[in-house]
């Protein structure tokens, strides 16, 4: 509108995340794809210096895991969501928590588990996009 | 703020108004300028909402805020 532009503008915003606002349980949906690939591979290699790295390796993608998750957690989803899914708490509780246990083992049936879990989540996640 | 106000709307602002529950205002919070709805103004300070809840980040959030952070109120959209 011509008259608008005579006026002083000024840009607001609806939303106080940074500006970004993308969320994606995808993001620890491929750190746990890691974790899990480096199980595995583990299963099949028993050098020291090998298994060493992959350890390494393991703890950073599961600390990863834990840190997406908690941002869909705590950034992405509002009450509305959990009224919706109750289980909500529990099951981003028991995801980071088996993000934990997949840092104690290597054994890639944990790593499964992880995967699993961030699959419910995901699913979730999916019906709130769609809602 | 959809569905009532989406996306890079134009929007017509009063610098100078009396703040009232209902009404859409703009609010200097966090170093940005927000437009949100005022659900409820009182001892505690302004509570602001987005219209989409399921969306927004607001005083559910961050609390409420001061009524000296409300800057303007929202009268129409120009587009």
């Amino acid at each position: 509108m011509k008259f608008a532009r005579v006026l002083p503008a000024t840009t607001v915003y609806a939303h106080c995340d940074l500006p970004c606002g993308v969320y994606d349980p995808a993001q620890a949906r491929i750190e746990a794809t890691s974790v899990h690939a480096i199980m595995k591979k583990m299963e099949a290699n028993q050098d020291p210096d090998f298994r060493t790295r992959a350890i390494i390796i393991k703890e950073e993608r599961a600390e990863l895991v834990k840190r997406h998750l908690w941002v869909l957690w705590t950034d992405y989803f509002k009450p509305e969501h959990l009224e919706k899914h109750s289980n909500l708490h529990d099951l981003f509780w028991r995801a980071t928590k088996q993000a934990g246990e997949c840092k104690h083992h290597h054994e890639a049936a944990e790593g499964q588990k992880l995967l699993d879990l961030i699959e419910e989540i995901a699913e979730i996640f999916n019906a709130t996009k769609k809602a | 703020m959809a569905p009532t106000y989406n996306p890079g709307a134009t929007l017509l602002g009063l610098r100078w108004f009396r703040p009232r529950s209902g009404q859409v205002v703009v609010a200097a919070h966090g170093g940005r300028l927000l437009v949100k709805r005022l659900v409820k103004l009182d001892e505690q300070g302004a509570w602001l909402e987005g219209d989409n809840p399921g969306r927004s980040t607001d005083s559910r959030h961050f609390g409420a805020i001061s009524p000296k952070e409300l800057q303007a109120r929202i009268i129409a959209r120009l587009d």
